[in-house]
């Protein structure tokens, strides 16, 4: 009996430990993260037009979603891009999100 | 200064689970927002207007594709409007939950909100149109 609960306490440790959703971000932390940085900047003028485009990540075990800067952009219209920032959540390394943010024209 | 609110969600088809998803973008100085959004149906249908209904009132404008793709069962539209920053303020200070209507010839999509959704949304809408307004 003691024997299987340490083998399910070790499944639940393991599945924990290396099952954490992770994402990118500048800077890390365990319990929150919500974190904004740049990822790309253009020579190009002008950014009246903004579009976004996300992935998700739950318990480290499904990944979803379409984070490409050409859907952003293509969410707003953009055909000239000036600038790109990111912003990466994570929860606990429960739920994890990654946005891409594309300004331009 | 560009100010860009987040993608929105809680606009629902009357129906049920049809999604309305909307976000904004403001640059300081101008008359006007940019409302992008998207909606789901199960037949491709070609937009021309966007229309709000609030305080038994029509603010009707000019909608625009991005495009319109297949997604799954249903088409998934992306269509843009200018809409008057006087009008998005109205919008948010209405304590009943408004409408909103995405028309296309004799076609008409129809998204509502439930008054909890509204009143939590609408409240932190006014406050971000009120830190715009102090910084213009």
């Amino acid at each position: 009996m003691i024997m299987k609960k340490l083998l399910f306490v070790s499944v639940i440790a393991m599945f924990l430990l290396s099952g954490c959703a992770m994402v990118q971000s500048p800077v890390f932390a365990t319990l929150y993260q919500d974190v904004k940085a740049p990822l790309a900047v253009t020579g190009n003028s002008g950014a009246s037009k903004v579009g976004t485009a996300q992935a998700t990540s739950i318990l480290g075990a499904v990944a979803t979603g379409d984070a490409s800067i050409d859907a952003a952009a293509k969410s707003a219209g953009i055909t000239k891009i000036h600038h790109v920032d990111y912003e990466s959540t994570n929860i606990l390394g429960l739920y994890a999100t990654f946005t891409v943010y594309v300004y331009g024209e | 200064m560009i100010y860009f609110i987040k993608p929105f969600d809680g606009f629902q088809g009357v129906k049920g689970n049809e999604e309305f998803i909307y976000d904004l973008t403001y640059q300081l100085g101008e008359d006007s927002l940019t409302m992008n959004y998207t909606y789901y149906s199960p037949l491709a249908m070609v937009a021309d207007s966007l229309v709000f209904n609030f305080s038994n009132k029509s603010h009707s404008y000019k909608t625009h594709r991005l495009f319109i793709e297949k997604d799954k069962k249903d088409w998934r539209h992306r269509y843009t409007a200018q809409v008057p920053l006087e009008v998005i303020k109205e919008f948010y200070a209405v304590e009943n939950a408004p409408v909103i209507l995405v028309l296309g010839g004799d076609e008409k999509m129809s998204y509502d909100i439930s008054k909890h959704k509204w009143r939590k949304f609408s409240d932190i809408m006014r406050q971000i149109l009120n830190m715009i307004s102090l910084n213009e």
